[in-house]
């Protein structure tokens, strides 16, 4: 019962921590290009 | 513990490289699609040329390709736009000069930006311009009307298949972008 939880809540980390590298990865393309934009 | 850090540390420190190409891919991607389009002669783009550089071109008097001109508006944009010939035949390695014609049908000034695309793709590449409208922004007043020149030559090298070449430009509307 205990592992069960302990490994829930592992993969409940690991889901968040693919969000976060994903968010980040879209938002410094995002940065990147408006960034060009604003400089042009 | 102490092996599983390590791990981490080479994960985050390529995470982070990919963060870091990610941002110079979003940077970057403006000017790499316009090397690409360059080398490619994709989306119609054409290049330019000096006045100097056509007159070193061989003109090929037995070879003769038909140029259709075409003339579009964005939406939006409440202008009359239209070529001065709709269609001429060239002899590849020749100079020629066109016009197109251009008035602001608004009560109000306008700022317009031609942008030209050729068809068939491949032959962008061949199609040069010494002077054309589409270099710089066209500011129009509220009725005004222009007539605007076009001089062009098309490269001798250009593939024997390709016997008509359509010329279109769209006019934009940068008003707001020229105040700035």
């Amino acid at each position: 019962m205990e592992s069960e939880v302990t490994e829930q809540g592992s993969r409940r980390k690991g889901v968040m921590i693919t969000v976060i590298v994903v968010i980040t990865i879209a938002l410094a393309f995002y940065v990147g290009a408006y960034l060009y934009l604003a400089s042009v | 513990m102490s092996t599983a850090r390590p791990t981490h540390k080479r994960l985050l420190v390529k995470l982070g490289l990919v963060v870091l190409a990610m941002f110079g891919f979003g940077f970057a991607l403006v000017p790499i699609y316009d090397v690409i389009c360059d080398i490619t002669g994709l989306n119609g783009k054409t290049g330019a040329l000096s006045a100097k550089q056509a007159e070193g071109m061989t003109v090929d008097e037995i070879r003769t390709i038909t140029l259709e001109f075409l003339a579009n508006l964005n939406q939006g944009l409440d202008w009359e736009f239209r070529p001065g010939v709709r269609k001429m035949q060239v002899h590849p390695g020749k100079l020629y000069s066109v016009s197109y014609h251009a008035r602001n049908l608004t009560g109000h000034q306008m700022v317009g930006q031609a942008v030209p695309s050729v068809t068939p793709n491949t032959a962008a590449a061949y199609f040069s311009k010494t002077e054309c409208f589409c270099f710089t922004q066209q500011s129009l007043a509220a009725g005004e009307g222009r007539d605007m020149p076009l001089t062009f030559i098309v490269n001798p090298d250009l593939p024997e298949r390709i016997k008509t070449i359509s010329l279109s430009y769209t006019f934009f509307d940068v008003t707001q972008t020229a105040k700035r």
